[in-house]
């Protein structure tokens, strides 16, 4: 870093007459500073509000008046910087290169210096003296952040002053301190942030360059940092301003040193920490101290990997020992009493009516009812893992794995990200460079266990397996975690010849959850899902019940089961006849729809679900048809989301058939294995 | 700052940004301020955005990926610049 004082040579300050004449005063700084209530502390009634020349940015400007002295305030829009790239930083700096302020007030945030001395570093190369206003220092001090303004002040070399300005506090004292600077009574001997050393002879050149041409009152200096730094309207006005030759020259050289940007901005930043770090003290926080020490295990390849699964553990044992009950209850009194109710008030109707009425729509809209407590809990235990910090380690743990194991995780980032949805995962793929790599990840993207599927699986496995239910869910997820690993080793030594994804999280800090936050997770999440779902589940199911019901009188001799029995050679090998294969194919639409489906063609006739199932449903087959469904065909987002990404068709008919091969090959594998393990008889 | 930040990640040292702030010996504050720097200037790329695609997925609010990870790679002009 090179960030000498001086470096851009001494600003000069006009010498100021002996009496006090007005002052014209430029109030600078980022979004949400408390410039505005700066602006009208100090200008109260005054205030005129108007628009920018030419433009439909508000200008406000008025009087003030201050130990007999009086200042004429110019509110400029809030920057973040003053480079081209809006029309508000392209406001701020013209009024200042142009209408030439006596003085600039810039506010800064005392919680966000680093944030806010960016356009300090910019103001600074501008011939106008600054005065610094940090601002919310009470609000600074309640996060644990003080700050020195004495050492700030030494470190800048220009005034700084604390406020709380809607206590009113400083305000005074920041325009005092502005009169002092502009008449010359105070120091204002900048240390300004200079360019790197890495191309601090690039920067010298195009300073020549430009130098004899650049208009009178604009620094040279400003105009050749801001060529470096790619500004539009000044590479534009400098093609203008230099004879053709010279602007050849400074064009090939910005060509050959696009990366200049890096040092300019670069050495700014440096800057700004080193200001920082002289005079703002953040105290190590207790939380902090948790967080690093819980992210030892947390994140630690091994460990965090085992935590990991424990927690996958957790979260099933917890949906499934609080919300099966409530949801037995809820299907034995509230859904079987609505049927009978139902079916009691349409006794005289038409068969065909009490049926898709009873049977078809309220079987499905009971579905979605029992749905409601194993949503509720699975949300609520996701709530938990979000808003304790967790859930961020998550993607963070299997890529610190991977790379354990020898994999370097080029596709891990988006496969991963695939935890919460496909879709973003699939998206995220374009940041491999390799087409053919690229089209790989794409293809392998939504074999990771999206939060949609998970739901399936814990609304399922009880279902089939009610007295084991945690660990064959869990169970499930390890092993697709397992094909997932062996996917990326493929991907690895095949595709990516151990390429690497650069890239970084950003993992929150741990902290105690919030039970209102948690509960709003959960109760919107629930509702969300019931209001998407619900429509659809029951459309599906009324097609399905008459499917199911016509044109014979048994649902063997169903259109559905005509239609199933002709993949039931396929089915065989995983032991999935004819009801298992359509609800599988209904899943199509909406993976929830497995469930609905399972409900009408099974026929409960006054019993529980999972009781009909059990007796009717090998282990063997209901595993085989988890499987299946965890690994079947995505749900309509994902092929439209692959579809999008390859610009294929092919390719996304591809991804759909790889899908449904390995559900093919992975369903016989687990099926033909557990057979031979005993568990083809019959019950669950 | 900026170019040690690139580097950094190109590298794949790190994988955090905490880890990141500990490489490059600064403030996470700061280095939050940087990526975002690098964000706006289109060196680094916030991965897992799924603009409008989730909007009919039931599931869609419990799966924010921003909320699971924010995480940031380099893009093309960004591997560029830290190779140079």
């Amino acid at each position: 870093m090179n960030a000498n004082p001086q470096t851009l040579g001494p600003l000069p300050v006009p010498p100021r007459p002996a009496e006090a004449r007005r002052l014209v005063v430029g109030l600078a700084g980022q979004p949400n500073v408390g410039k505005s209530t700066v602006f009208s502390i100090l200008t109260g009634l005054s205030a005129e509000v108007g628009n920018w020349p030419g433009r439909t940015v508000e200008r406000r400007e008025g009087s003030a008046r201050i130990n007999g002295r009086e200042f004429h305030v110019i509110d400029l829009p809030g920057t973040y910087s003053l480079t081209s790239n809006s029309e508000e930083e392209r406001i701020a700096r013209e009024f200042i290169l142009n209408e030439r302020p006596d003085v600039i007030v810039m506010l800064a945030d005392a919680a966000a210096l680093e944030r806010n001395l960016y356009l300090l570093a910019e103001l600074l190369l501008l011939p106008i003296p600054v005065v610094l206003g940090v601002n919310m220092v009470d609000v600074a001090r309640r996060e644990g952040v003080e700050f020195d303004a004495h050492v700030l002040e030494a470190a800048l070399g220009l005034p700084v002053v604390p406020m709380v300005a809607s206590r009113n506090e400083g305000v005074a004292e920041v325009l005092a301190a502005a009169a002092a600077i502009a008449d010359g009574e105070r120091p204002f001997a900048p240390d300004r942030p200079e360019i790197a050393s890495a191309h601090r002879e690039v920067y010298e050149l195009v300073h020549a360059l430009v130098a004899p041409f650049v208009p009178a009152g604009l620094p040279a200096d400003w105009a050749a940092l801001k060529l470096l730094e790619g500004d539009r309207e000044v590479t534009e006005k400098s093609r203008q301003w230099l004879p053709p030759d010279a602007w050849a020259s400074v064009h090939e050289l910005l060509r050959e040193h696009e990366d200049a940007v890096l040092d300019v901005a670069g050495a700014r930043y440096e800057w700004i920490g080193r200001m920082v770090r002289a005079a703002v003290r953040r105290p190590r926080l207790g939380q902090i101290s948790f967080t690093d020490r819980f992210d030892r295990v947390a994140t630690h390849p091994g460990w965090g990997l085992a935590l990991l699964l424990a927690v996958f553990g957790m979260v099933f044992w917890l949906t499934f020992s609080v919300a099966g009950p409530v949801q037995g209850w809820l299907e034995e009194t509230v859904v079987a009493r609505a049927s009978a109710g139902l079916a009691g008030a349409l006794a005289g109707a038409p068969a065909w009516l009490s049926g898709i009425l009873v049977d078809g729509m309220l079987a499905g809209a009971g579905i979605v009812v029992t749905f409601v407590p194993i949503l509720f809990v699975f949300f609520l235990a996701l709530g938990f893992l979000e808003d304790t910090g967790y859930q961020s380690r998550m993607a963070y743990v299997m890529d610190r794995f991977m790379h354990r194991i020898g994999l370097h995780g080029k596709s891990f980032l988006p496969l991963f990200l695939g935890f919460g949805c496909n879709v973003p995962a699939v998206m995220g793929s374009r940041v491999i460079e390799s087409r053919p790599a690229r089209l790989l990840t794409i293809m392998l993207t939504p074999f990771v266990p999206c939060s949609a599927r998970l739901l399936v699986l814990a609304f399922l496995v009880p279902l089939f397996f009610p007295a084991f239910p945690a660990l064959v869910a869990w169970g499930l997820v390890v092993a697709n975690l397992v094909v997932l690993v062996l996917i990326g080793l493929l991907l690895d030594r095949f595709a990516f010849r151990r390429e690497r994804l650069a890239f970084i999280m950003e993992m929150p800090l741990y902290h105690v959850p919030n039970p209102r936050t948690i509960l709003i997770f959960a109760a919107t999440n629930v509702w969300t899902f019931m209001k998407r779902a619900a429509t659809i589940i029951v459309v599906v199911s009324m097609i399905i019940w008459l499917l199911v019901s016509y044109p014979g009188e048994h649902v063997n001799d169903s259109y559905l089961a005509g239609f199933g029995r002709m993949l039931e050679p396929v089915g065989a090998l995983m032991g999935l006849d004819w009801r298992l294969i359509v609800a599988t194919l209904s899943a199509f639409v909406a993976k929830e729809n497995a469930i609905a489906a399972l409900g009408i063609i099974f026929g409960t006739e006054g019993e529980a679900l999972g009781t009909t199932l059990a007796a009717a449903i090998t282990p063997a087959a209901a595993l085989a048809f988890l499987v299946v469904n965890m690994l079947f065909v995505p749900c309509v987002a994902t092929v439209a989301a692959v579809r999008q990404e390859t610009r294929s068709w092919g390719w996304t008919a591809a991804s759909t058939g790889l899908m449904l091969a390995s559900a093919l090959l992975f369903g016989t594998l687990v099926y033909q294995g557990a057979v031979l393990l005993g568990l083809g008889g019959a019950g669950a | 700052m900026l170019r040690k930040v690139l580097a950094t990640v190109a590298e794949g040292r790190v994988g955090s940004t905490a880890e990141l702030a500990a490489a490059i010996d600064a403030s996470p504050a700061m280095v939050e301020v940087v990526v975002a720097e690098l964000e706006r200037r289109g060196l680094l790329q916030r991965a897992g955005e799924c603009g409008t695609a989730c909007g009919g997925c039931p599931s869609e609010p419990a799966c924010d990926p921003r909320a699971q990870a924010s995480a940031w790679m380099l893009t093309s002009a960004g591997r560029r610049y830290a190779g140079n």
